[in-house]
C-alpha cells in the first residue's frame, strides 16, 4: 500500500515491531517452559538402564545381517500380503460407510429447510463420533461387544 | 473381523467428513446450470459434484489407505498374523 507521508509510515513499523514482540515472548516462554521441564529430570543416575545396552546394540547390529533364507521370505511375503487385504477391506468399509455419512453431512441432498440442517447435522454427529477414538479404542470397544478372536490379547485382559 | 471393523469405524469417520467437504467446495457455476435446466439436487449431486470431487476424493482415500496399512501392520499385536505379528515372536525369541 501506498504511503503519502511518514507518519503512515512510523504507524506500520510501530504495528509490525509490536507483533514482533508478541512473538518474541511467546518464544521466550515456551523456552523457558523447556528449559524447566529438563532442569526437573534427574540427570545423575538411572537415566539409561545398563542391561538394555547390550540388547539394544544386538537390535541395531542385526541390521547389518538380515535372514534372507527363503522360508522366511516366504513368511514375510505372506504376512504382508495379510496386511494388504486387512488394509484394503478396511478402507473399502470405511469408504462405504463414509461416503452416503458424508453426502448427509455435507446437505447437498436438499435445498434448504430444516430437513437440510438437521440432516446435515445428525450426519455430522455420527461422523464427530466415529472420529473420536482411535481405531485401537474400537477395537477394544468391538473385543468387549463380543467380537473375541484375538487369541494373542485375550490374556491381557 | 474386529479389526476390519475398527479400522473401516475410524477411517468411516474421517473420510465421510473430508469428502462432504469435498462435494461443498465444488465450482457452482455448473451446478447452477444444472439446477436452470431443471435437475434435481440429486442429479446435481450424481452428474455435477462427484465427478467435479472425484480426483480430490479418490486422490484422500489412497492417502488413507496408506495408514491402514500401517495401522494393520500394528494390529498384528492384537493376534492377527501379519509382519508385526512375526516381529513380535522373533523379538520374544530373541531372534533380531
Amino acid at each position: 500500500m501506498a504511503c503519502s507521508n511518514w507518519k503512515g509510515w512510523s504507524v506500520r513499523a510501530s504495528s509490525r515491531s509490536r507483533s514482533l514482540e508478541g512473538r518474541g515472548l511467546l518464544t521466550l516462554l515456551l523456552a523457558a517452559a523447556l528449559g524447566l521441564s529438563l532442569l526437573s529430570v534427574d540427570w545423575t543416575g538411572g537415566l539409561l538402564h545398563s542391561r538394555g545396552v547390550s540388547s539394544a546394540v544386538r537390535i541395531f547390529g542385526s541390521i547389518f545381517t538380515p535372514e534372507l533364507s527363503p522360508k522366511f521370505l516366504g513368511l514375510a511375503l505372506e504376512a504382508t500380503w495379510k496386511t494388504l487385504t486387512f488394509a484394503v477391506t478396511g478402507v473399502t468399509l470405511a469408504v462405504g460407510i463414509g461416503l452416503p455419512l458424508g453426502i448427509a453431512a455435507s446437505g447437498v441432498l436438499f435445498r434448504e429447510g430444516w430437513l437440510r440442517t438437521s440432516t446435515a447435522a445428525a450426519a455430522r454427529f455420527v461422523l464427530a463420533f466415529l472420529r473420536s477414538t482411535n481405531w485401537f479404542g474400537h477395537s477394544c470397544l468391538l473385543w468387549h461387544l463380543g467380537c473375541r478372536r484375538w487369541p494373542r490379547f485375550s490374556h491381557w485382559l | 473381523m474386529a479389526a476390519i471393523l475398527a479400522l473401516a469405524l475410524t477411517y468411516s469417520g474421517i473420510l465421510g467428513r473430508l469428502y462432504g467437504d469435498f462435494l461443498n467446495d465444488v465450482p457452482q457455476n455448473p451446478l447452477r446450470a444444472l439446477r436452470a435446466l431443471g435437475a434435481s439436487e440429486f442429479k446435481i449431486l450424481a452428474y455435477g459434484r462427484i465427478p467435479m470431487a472425484m480426483p480430490d476424493m479418490l486422490s484422500y482415500t489412497f492417502y488413507r489407505l496408506e495408514f491402514g496399512v500401517r495401522s494393520a501392520a500394528i494390529l498384528s499385536f492384537v493376534g492377527i498374523q501379519d509382519p508385526g505379528y512375526q516381529i513380535q515372536l522373533a523379538m520374544d525369541d530373541l531372534f533380531y
